[in-house]
């Protein structure tokens, strides 16, 4: 039985041996979005194409201590996102993942139980179509990945709280091997392939723990904060060392983030309620890897570096009936990021001497127009902007201006 | 503020506030539960035989009431007060003394300040404010109310669950992300998936390797060159590299000793070969054909008029041409002045010196310009025994259309040439008899070409 199987049979014997001789409460839940729209990068535009998602989730609660939540997923992307990885330039892209889930929650104190324990388990299959002459299970970047951890979580003044876990997880790019590895270059019997070479170079296994919390300093203000370290082991991919030499340490990255948010909730009238919120956040990226750029002969050291800067304010209009209210959202998001080994390039891909750097800009806004209490219909208009003083864009666009639009429907029980 | 110590009796009159973090449960004599949350307020007004009546000030009260049909429940907030017999329910005062109410079993009825009374069924929610009361609406959290609020919890694990993963998900997005930006991973103007490796390395001290690797849809190339000089190679490898077309004057410093170039499709293959390399004074040897009259100067960035001065250039003594492994045609000799002093391969391999099995076909070497003004070269070498190779250079521009000579019009130096070139990509596609049919065909940027000084 392999490792996951493992922990999933583990995780379900606990559950189950939890379960005391009463009936199993079973309370599924249920979401199914459906949306359609056009995706717009700098004078292109790409076919009008739709998103849609569906997830089911059947929790079950054995009693007041033991709970189980399985969960199924799936999506499929025709329309980019704003957020999505754009500066590769294409307007086609396809996007579908498949997830399951598995999550025991344990409230040993029972119904009034300050702590919570919850060990989770999960799959998710992701799936790219980005190229004309690419197919399904075929993407380059097609990945799989596993997922365990466990949370704590304190229910300090309800619903306000404080989590802290660790989550392990693998990721695999089946379909991405160096092209060195591929090749298998032999002359009169002697290997001509790079020595050390790796094959699966940016597969990974991820250690990660993290900690929030959230909780109200007044009235009318909420805050939460957050904290998260990953570390990530490239366990096929060797450094390069200051010649473009391959070594035998391979490369290996700590991922650092904070961020801090603020909600301010207000009625405005009995019609209408605010909820008004900035949040910030910090993160580092620390990496070992170096970069040699073969075609320029120029060695960059800490190539994958970088620090990044979030900012956005959000405000959501609650309007009309309290059940089932209008909601309409309004956000913005200003993100900075700093490359601070990596030198900037004029248009010709001659280096200067500034580090890259690049700031978006993004600015959206939502309606969700309810017709019942479980089903709304949705309307989404979103605008990006990216600058940067690297100039060199053969490869990758660092300048641009992308906005989709997407209007639909979802389902939610 | 006191701090209450749990449990302890409550007498009317006495009141109760929760903390930031607290929460309270007030148990009366006819097992009738009251909770309440986080910062509420609350008091005792009377609990006797007639019924109970408690008062609420501010934040959140759960009352599930024991049905005793001689008894009363209320519940009094700044503007409304809430009466029950036997039933479970929410009140919520906020600001203002702002009261929610959320029925969740049974009846209640709810009383305004101004005596105006309206009566609540189960799953239903009212609010009631200075104005007085509202309409009635549907309660929220139906679903968790029919399951005691598990359906909310669960929702909101569900939202951490995926709130994780998208955390886990931006890790593999940022791993793509750094491979579209070294340009590993394009895109054609075909809408078609290209990869690209291109490295420098250096295997031993005194060489170093430069290695193409191109994938398409169906097929894949590589491309290497390994060089080996005469001395180990610095740091900067770009020093030794603008050096390898030779020097005026005197001899330049690094010089190849050897190279070797591969080719493949990685069903066929073509290999070069050249050992022995030795620098020779070509404007002054025994040959005036390899005379040099323009030679690039890397400290000028230019090419300059090296007639009549001396000229260093590497020779090498032994060559071997190879098509899928089999040598097609070589040479040899010692410490040669020229290629014209070297000696032919015919009986042995120059390179690893095994006996040839037969004698090798003679060759023939021709170079056609086939597309008028299109800088697109074809080299055809023909051989006695009947074969061939056949090599088409193209000088191609992003769109895949080959560049014209006048594309380099009023070029006049060769950081003129090489900032044209920059705009183009450098093609080659091979094909001869032994590969049957097939052909190995390489995509280079002239940078590199330009950068590694086989370019100048």
């Amino acid at each position: 039985m392999k490792t996951s199987s493992r922990v999933v049979f583990w995780l379900f014997a606990m559950a189950m041996g939890a379960a005391p001789s009463r009936a199993v409460e079973v309370s599924p839940l249920f979401n199914f979005q459906v949306m359609g729209g056009q995706y717009f990068f700098k004078d292109e535009r790409g076919g009008l194409t739709g998103n849609a998602q569906a997830l089911l989730a059947p929790a079950l609660r054995f009693d007041e201590r033991w709970a189980l939540l399985p969960s199924l997923s799936s999506s499929y992307q025709g329309t980019k996102q704003v957020v999505d990885l754009v500066g590769s330039g294409s307007v086609f892209q396809e996007q579908m993942d498949h997830r399951t889930g598995l999550k025991l929650v344990m409230t040993p104190g029972g119904p009034d139980g300050r702590w919570r324990l919850k060990p989770s388990v999960s799959a998710k299959w992701e799936l790219l179509k980005e190229t004309k002459d690419e197919e399904w299970t075929e993407g380059l970047f097609d990945y799989y990945k596993l997922s365990g951890g466990v949370e704590a979580e304190y229910l300090y003044g309800d619903p306000y709280s404080l989590r802290f876990g660790f989550d392990y997880f693998q990721t695999w790019f089946p379909n991405y091997s160096s092209l060195e590895s591929q090749a298998a270059m032999t002359v009169n019997g002697l290997s001509r392939s790079a020595e050390l070479v790796g094959d699966f170079v940016l597969d990974t296994r991820n250690y990660s723990i993290f900690a929030s919390m959230d909780g109200p300093i007044s009235d009318r203000v909420i805050l939460e904060g957050s904290a998260a370290c990953v570390y990530q082991d490239f366990y096929n991919q060797p450094v390069i060392d200051d010649a473009g030499q391959l070594t035998a340490k391979l490369r290996e990255d700590i991922y650092t983030s904070v961020g801090l948010g603020v909600r301010l909730p207000a009625r405005l009238d009995r019609r209408l309620r605010l909820l008004g919120s900035l949040d910030v956040g910090l993160a580092y990226n620390s990496s070992d890897q170096n970069s040699f750029d073969a075609q320029r002969v120029k060695f960059m050291g800490f190539y994958y570096n970088y620090s990044e800067v979030k900012a956005g304010p959000a405000l959501r209009f609650y309007i009309g009936d309290e059940e089932k209210p209008v909601l309409l959202s309004v956000s913005g998001l200003w993100t900075m990021r700093h490359y601070p080994h990596r030198s900037q390039q004029d248009d010709k891909g001659t280096y200067g001497t500034d580090p890259v750097e690049t700031h978006s800009y993004t600015a959206s806004t939502s309606l969700s127009y309810p017709m019942t209490e479980q089903f709304s219909l949705l309307f989404n208009f979103q605008y990006g902007e990216s600058l940067s003083n690297q100039k060199y864009e053969e490869y990758y666009s660092y300048n641009y201006t992308v906005k989709n639009y997407l209007f639909g429907f979802k389902y939610e029980y | 503020m006191q701090v209450a110590k749990v449990p302890m009796d409550l007498a009317p009159g006495v009141g109760v506030r929760t903390g930031v973090r607290g929460k309270a449960t007030v148990v009366f004599e006819d097992g009738t539960r009251v909770e309440l949350s986080a910062n509420a307020s609350f008091a005792v007004e009377e609990a006797g035989a007639r019924g109970v009546g408690v008062r609420l000030f501010m934040g959140v009260l759960r009352a599930k009431v024991e049905r005793l049909l001689s008894r009363r429940f209320s519940v009094r907030t700044p503007t409304a007060v809430c009466s029950v017999r036997g039933t479970e329910f929410q009140v919520q005062v906020s600001e203002g003394g702002r009261t929610n109410v959320d029925l969740y079993k049974g009846l209640l009825a709810v009383e305004d300040q101004r005596g105006q009374q309206i009566l609540l069924k189960a799953g239903q929610r009212l609010e009631v404010d200075g104005r007085g009361i509202g309409r009635p609406t549907q309660a929220p959290g139906q679903s968790g109310a029919r399951s005691g609020g598990f359906h909310g919890v669960m929702r909101r694990e569900l939202s951490l669950e995926m709130s994780k993963e998208e955390v886990q998900a931006a890790a593999a997005r940022e791993i793509k992300l750094a491979e579209y930006q070294q340009g590993k991973a394009l895109t054609d103007v075909f809408g078609n998936r290209v990869r690209v490796e291109e490295y420098v390395m250096r295997p031993q001290n005194d060489q170093f390797k430069f290695v193409v690797l191109n994938e398409r849809q169906d097929r894949f190339d590589y491309f290497y060159y390994l060089g080996t000089f005469n001395k180990d190679l610095p740091r900067d490898l770009s020093v030794a590299l603008r050096q390898m077309s030779g020097g005026a004057d005197t001899a330049p410093e690094y010089y190849l000793k050897a190279f070797e170039t591969g080719r493949s499709n990685t069903k066929d293959s073509m290999v070069e070969v050249a050992q022995g390399g030795h620098q020779v004074d070509v404007n002054n040897n025994l040959s005036a054909s390899d005379n040099v009259a323009s030679l690039y100067n890397p400290a000028t960035d230019d090419f300059e008029d090296v007639s009549g001065r001396s000229v260093y250039q590497t020779i090498f003594d032994d060559y071997g041409f190879y098509i899928n492994g089999n040598l097609k045609y070589g040479w040899s000799g010692t410490d040669i002045d020229n290629y014209d002093a070297a000696t032919a391969a015919t009986v042995s391999d120059p390179i690893t010196g095994a006996a040839l099995a037969g004698a090798l076909p003679n060759r023939t070497v021709s170079s056609v310009w086939p597309e008028a003004d299109k800088l697109h070269q074809e080299i055809y070498e023909s051989y006695s025994d009947g074969t061939f190779t056949k090599w088409d250079n193209y000088i191609m521009g992003d769109d895949g259309k080959v560049a014209s000579f006048a594309d380099f019009n009023g070029v006049r130096s060769g950081s003129d040439y090489k900032d044209r070139l920059l705009r183009f990509n450098y093609e080659q596609v091979i094909t001869a008899t032994e590969f049957e049919g097939r052909k190995i065909d390489i995509v280079v940027e002239p940078k590199i070409l330009i950068q590694s000084g086989l370019i100048q």
